[in-house]
């Protein structure tokens, strides 16, 4: 699919901004802070349905202002959708109470949607920035916002039972502290039990389906990126400790854990299994990659998952989605680069790379190529 | 500095106390009873509001709002005794009367399960609903709880309790609204309509 239009206002640095793409590759160049990962980011919000990196979505809003919109207008193998976002925050001083209104509308063709879910899967996107080395270096939190933002953009529904899981979870800590402080309620215990349960086990049950779908082609292109050197795997830990395959019997293992812990909850009045609180981990030739992997393998761990996100996009909806790659190509070694690069230009993958130097003359065809340069918000 | 003399001030403080009402729409309301309404419309106004605290109780069987003891529903010979519909709210009875497809009994829990919001089953009227129970002539319970996390909790919660009386239990269907578009239901809505489909 591509993103044939993006319109924005007020968003971060850009006051007013209206720009055609190239289907293959955009190049955007400029100085630091300049707006380049600005413009990334709101490609990104339409793919997301909401903020990248969870700032607060008032701070996406330009300085001195009180709203911002992004349009973007879509083409993939239906056809034609316009995908809008406005976000609207006043603050207003009424009768000597600060008021605040926050408002965020979200359309597709025009027509407001309710629910998040529903504007998903519209616009589908793989974002590759230096940051995603947390993938392997940063918290399991982080791990587990690769699985769920993909799976979200895939497959709305894993978004719906993701929201669902966190409401119950709200309900059930409530419970717990509740029964800590001793004002009762070990009584509705067991039917949270069975509610969370039910949820935690399609959550876990979808992640391990992706895992097993991404392992493949995640070492696919680890092999090509490192000459057939090194074979990567996902080892997906329920709770933190125990390795899970798909296909295992989840019902029973949730059963067991929360008999295991249920003393423990009961004295800290918190929730202490479920798909918050799971991990994977990445090895390479059977090692773990985060304690004994060196920074180039961590780079090219990441771009292999990344590479394979795109694949995996593919088979889920039948299109690749948009590819953003911020400030990567100069990281990367030559031989890493141009594969990266022969990739993009093999498959009809729209790009969007954004660069500090001028990097155009990586490309041998210069037809579908546009570069822009980025200056202070505004494209030229 | 001069106020509102006192018997309009003590009105605006009235109105101010209800919902959704914010101090400018309290004048608001204060200034059009002064000046809008006659004598005759204000006292039937305020009879209206003493009659609803003054008529209106709880149903001991049902647990419905109600000016009679039992209410007209439990006393209306008419209807199958035999089924038992358990909402939440009366709202929802009102809402289910509409339809006048169902002919069975209500019970009304009076909320649900929401630890949040600091209520659990025993705050429900979840007793008077296994004591009718226990009077025997009830064969189905038809659980009609909204289809949020809390409703589904509440109904699950039921189920347990229930299901081992030996009473045939049902839970109202999910799914598209009739009259409505596919195109524009909602995902969630449409995956619990595809997961509940049934054979034709």
């Amino acid at each position: 699919m591509y993103l044939e239009k993006l319109t924005l206002t007020n968003y971060r640095n850009y006051e007013s901004l209206n720009s055609d793409f190239s289907f293959q590759v955009n190049l955007l160049r400029g100085f630091n802070a300049q707006g380049k990962t600005n413009l990334l980011e709101a490609i990104y919000y339409l793919a997301i349905g909401k903020a990248y990196r969870s700032i607060r979505e008032d701070q996406l809003i330009k300085w001195g202002h009180h709203h911002f919109s992004i349009k973007g207008q879509v083409k993939n193998k239906i056809g034609q959708t316009n995908l809008e976002v406005f976000f609207h925050n006043q603050q207003q001083v009424k009768q000597l109470r600060r008021v605040k209104r926050v408002q965020k509308e979200i359309k597709v063709n025009g027509l407001k949607v309710g629910r998040t879910a529903d504007f998903l899967s519209n616009l589908t996107a793989v974002l590759f920035a230096p940051e995603n080395l947390s993938i392997i270096q940063g918290s399991p939190t982080e791990r587990r916002k690769l699985l769920d933002y993909d799976i979200s953009q895939v497959n709305p529904s894993y978004f719906l039972q993701l929201q669902q899981y966190q409401q119950i979870l709200k309900q059930r800590n409530h419970l717990l502290r509740k029964i800590v402080q001793g004002r009762g309620g070990l009584n509705e215990l067991e039917i949270w039990n069975l509610q969370l349960k039910n949820v935690s086990e399609s959550i876990i049950r979808k992640r391990l389906q992706v895992l097993e779908k991404l392992t493949p082609l995640t070492r696919l292109m680890q092999r090509k990126l490192t000459g057939g050197r090194e074979s990567l795997e996902f080892k997906y830990y329920f709770n933190r400790k125990k390795e899970i395959k798909n296909g295992d019997d989840l019902s029973d293992l949730l059963d067991r854990e929360i008999k295991r812990v249920r003393t423990e909850e009961l004295n800290r009045g918190i929730t202490l299994w479920g798909p918050h609180r799971d991990d994977f981990l990445l090895t390479v030739n059977g090692i773990n990659l985060k304690i004994y992997g060196s920074q180039g393998q961590h780079r090219t761990a990441v771009l292999a998952i990344k590479l394979a996100e795109l694949e995996f996009f593919k088979s889920e909806s039948g299109e690749y989605p948009l590819l953003l790659l911020d400030d990567v190509l100069s990281e990367l070694d030559q031989e890493r680069r141009e594969h990266l690069l022969q990739i993009i230009q093999s498959k009809a993958i729209q790009c969007f790379i954004t660069t500090t130097e001028d990097v155009s003359s990586f490309w041998h065809s210069k037809s579908n190529f546009a570069s822009f340069y980025v200056e202070n918000g505004v494209l030229k | 500095m001069y106020q509102y003399a006192e018997a309009l001030t003590r009105l605006i403080e009235q109105f101010a106390c209800l919902p959704g009402i914010g101090p400018k729409t309290a004048q608001r309301l204060a200034f059009y009873v002064l000046n809008n309404m006659g004598q005759q419309q204000v006292e039937a106004f305020a009879h209206a509001l003493l009659q609803v605290k003054k008529s209106i109780t709880t149903c001991p069987v049902c647990c419905n709002l109600t000016d009679l003891t039992p209410c007209r529903i439990c006393q209306d010979e008419q209807r199958d005794v035999t089924q038992i519909c358990v909402v939440e709210d009366a709202q929802a009875v009102i809402a289910i009367e509409k339809t006048r497809e169902y002919k069975g009994l209500y019970h009304v829990l009076q909320g649900c399960i929401s630890p949040l919001e600091g209520k659990g089953p025993d705050d429900l009227r979840i007793k008077e609903l296994l004591v009718r129970l226990q009077e025997g002539r009830i064969k189905e319970i038809v659980l009609a709880t909204n289809p949020d996390v809390e409703g589904e909790t509440t109904a699950l919660y039921l189920s347990k309790l229930i299901k081992p009386l030996g009473v045939m239990l049902t839970r109202i269907a999910h799914g598209v609204p009739v009259g409505g578009d596919l195109e524009y239901t909602d995902i969630a809505t449409l995956t619990r309509a595809i997961s509940g489909r049934r054979e034709v």
